[in-house]
């Protein structure tokens, strides 16, 4: 089933931004509609902003006004840092919940929904697979507050995939993603001077680029995916590998018993050391990625790459940030962008129109031009027509070349 | 935060086990190939396994144990195959010397990119810089998903050692006396996806690395108060647990004359259980190390 009409949860959200830029490049994709509490913070131009949060009842309304057929859902929170557990709560459990009531109901025209998940759900343990993939269960029950809500909110999904057969359900589980515009706790912690690592543990590392991830989502709201996929990056990278590759010494200052007491010391310092880092710093997690490759979907990045461009992003960021201004939302503003008959749209039907008008103008000039410079000898006529053609860089099978060619047999 | 784990405390609740029989199907057969891609520049692979290490130890300590110290010979090379295969080895010592040498055989067989995985116990991973340099050389938590990974999907030789930890304290009167195959499932991966299997029989290994003391055998009364300190110990970290399986003392490798000569058992499929096949691949490696002793005229010189 191809998408058409797509609401986009989380819209104020990095990925819900990106994602919606994503979209409006699909001219298949005829409405856009993206919600959420605060206001973006990208320039979208033919997405409809609603600010509501996620009461089912008014989504719902809206889904079924804008008859949406696809729901992309990007609000998860996968990072606690910096987040109450109350937040976490309410905005993975309850709003996970409300916003798949609000694509339920019978006469819901809701065909295709799209969750973006993490890479959390699988923890990680010291008998883990080396390899996560996406039918292996947990082995060990959920230990902190972040993993609980995401394993609430697949549930919640599973179930309503369960209910509602009809609807193809695509389940994205995104490992560490790094980037020069993602704020996460693993990207401050790589921002030390110093890479801090638990005495006796190199762990495993994938990565994503955020790249990649909005590339993801946009590639299972446009196709027809259905099941859970990993998204990490080609490449499982060692903590001291990562560590080189940004330029950073690898320190082994946090002991391997009473990591926890030591991290409280941290944290009162400032550095970002979350409980599900913790596990990570110690055994690290691999993710099998073959199932979305097996899709069609190419990654631009390895884990490496991923790795070098985020240190790339370290060295230039304080040069390049006094340099950019963000973007702020206006409703007036957006509106009349949208909507004024005034603003030229480049990319609108009228200039595609206009540049299409140009370009058969230049060729009819260049006919003229050629019937103009008069009839060449008679033997070799279209031999040298090709050479000059392939001096030109066209041929005697394009418009010009073949109507240059029907002029010269017909003066001979 | 619940203190657990993260402190190097065993969790306290019971482990969620997932029976083998009830894991879910592997990915379809269409998606094995989008394996990753080699990065040239990259030293370390995505096991962790490090060429730069390897190369160090091949060249220096690597060399020096095949080649004068225990002075190996291999027998019946020929029989592994080009894509890849699982060897199963007999216990000796905490340490197996023998691993390092199977890996030297594989490497110039079929070159330096094709090497040898060696599965070890999975708790091994909690200790504190042990788990970080097994898996520099090439040695692998012994998981049903990650010898999926390696022999099927990979095609790579894997070495397990499919005798029950307990085998590799066995005093140096019964060595050479192969324990019932306990750990399977490698061995039932394997047969599940076709893949060879092969017996390693190595002799000279098990007193190249003998268990001089074991731990003694308690009189009756003191059996029980062992009993109630091992399950307190379920508490300690997963690091010292994993510890305590070693033997007690045991010294150094010996110059032991090594011979390791490959055993191959046909498979009868599905109509033999994987682990009476088990029994029979261990019959053979056994049955081989005893021809081998028959031969053998000295432990030191072969």
């Amino acid at each position: 089933m191809s998408s058409r009409r797509v609401l986009v949860t989380g819209l104020s959200s990095y990925w819900g931004g990106r994602l919606a830029q994503a979209l409006e490049r699909h001219p298949a994709i005829e409405a856009i509609v993206g919600v959420d509490v605060e206001e973006p913070h990208v320039e979208l131009e033919r997405t409809e902003f609603v600010q509501v949060g996620a009461d089912h009842a008014l989504l719902r309304r809206i889904v079924e006004a804008a008859r949406i057929d696809t729901v992309v859902d990007t609000r998860l929170i996968v990072d606690s840092w910096g987040v109450s557990v109350g937040e976490l709560h309410d905005q993975n459990v309850a709003g996970t919940m409300n916003i798949l009531a609000a694509c339920s109901g019978p006469g819901s025209p809701v065909r295709k929904l799209v969750f973006k998940s993490s890479a959390h759900y699988y923890g990680r343990h010291q008998d883990d697979p080396a390899f996560f993939d996406e039918g292996m269960p947990r082995t060990y029950p959920p230990e902190t507050t972040l993993e609980r809500e995401i394993l609430e909110a697949e549930a919640s999904v599973a179930e309503f995939a369960e209910q509602r057969p009809d609807v193809r359900v695509a389940l994205l589980r995104c490992t560490m993603v790094l980037g020069p515009d993602i704020d996460t706790s693993h990207a401050r912690l790589f921002s030390l001077p110093v890479v801090p690592m638990i005495l006796g543990f190199d762990p495993r590392y994938q990565f994503v680029h955020q790249d990649d991830v909005v590339r993801a989502l946009e590639h299972a709201t446009v196709n027809d995916l259905h099941g859970i996929y990993n998204v990490a990056a080609d490449g499982v990278l060692v903590l001291s590998e990562v560590a080189g590759l940004l330029g950073k010494l690898p320190v082994p200052i946090l002991p391997p018993w009473g990591t926890s007491l030591a991290t409280t010391l941290l944290r009162r310092l400032g550095v970002p050391v979350t409980p599900e880092m913790l596990r990570l710093l110690r055994f690290g997690r691999g993710l099998d990625n073959r199932r979305l490759k097996a899709t069609g979907f190419h990654y631009r990045y390895t884990s490496r790459e991923t790795v070098l461009k985020f240190a790339e992003h370290l060295r230039l960021h304080p040069i390049v940030r006094a340099m950019q201004e963000p973007y702020r939302y206006e409703r007036a503003v957006e509106e009349f962008l949208r909507w004024s008959p005034y603003v030229k749209r480049p990319h609108g039907p009228e200039e595609q129109l206009r540049a299409r008008i140009a370009a058969l103008e230049t060729t009819v000039g260049e006919l003229e031009r050629r019937l103009r410079a008069g009839a060449s000898p008679a033997g070799g006529s279209r031999r040298r027509r090709r050479r000059e053609a392939d001096a030109e860089g066209t041929d005697d099978k394009t418009p010009v070349g073949k109507a240059s060619v029907a002029v010269e047999d017909g003066e001979r | 935060m619940p203190r657990s784990e993260v402190d190097g405390r065993a969790p306290t609740r019971r482990r969620q086990m997932v029976p083998a029989e009830k894991l879910p199907t592997r990915l379809p057969a269409a998606a094995q190939r989008f394996l990753p891609g080699i990065e040239p520049a990259r030293d370390v692979d995505d096991w962790g396994r490090s060429q730069r290490l390897e190369q160090v130890f091949d060249n220096t300590l690597g060399d020096l144990l095949y080649d004068l110290w225990f002075r190996v010979e291999a027998s019946n090379v020929d029989l592994l195959p080009s894509g890849g295969a699982l060897l199963l080895s007999h216990r000796a010592g905490s340490l197996a010397p023998h691993a390092a040498m199977l890996s030297r055989i594989v490497r110039e067989r079929f070159g330096p990119s094709r090497r040898l995985y060696v599965l070890h116990e999975p708790d091994l991973r909690a200790v504190p810089a042990l788990g970080a340099m097994l898996s520099r050389f090439g040695c692998v938590p012994a998981q049903r998903a990650n010898v999926e990974r390696l022999l099927v999907d990979e095609g790579a030789f894997v070495l397990a050692f499919p005798e029950p930890v307990a085998a590799a304290l066995k005093p140096l009167a019964r060595r050479y006396r192969l324990a019932r195959f306990t750990e399977l499932d490698a061995l039932a991966t394997a047969r599940a996806a076709g893949v060879p299997v092969l017996g390693a029989a190595v002799l000279g290994v098990e007193e190249a690395n003998p268990t001089i003391l074991a731990r003694p055998r308690l009189p009756a009364p003191l059996r029980s108060v062992r009993r109630r300190v091992g399950r307190l110990s379920r508490r300690f970290p997963a690091a010292v647990r994993a510890l305590a399986r070693l033997p007690l003392v045991q010294m150094a490798f010996l110059p032991a004359k090594m011979r390791i000569d490959f055993v191959a058992v046909p498979d009868p499929g599905a109509a033999l259980a994987t682990r009476d096949y088990a029994e029979l691949v261990r019959a053979a490696i056994e049955q081989r190390l005893a021809d081998m002793l028959a031969r053998r005229h000295s432990v030191w010189t072969g």
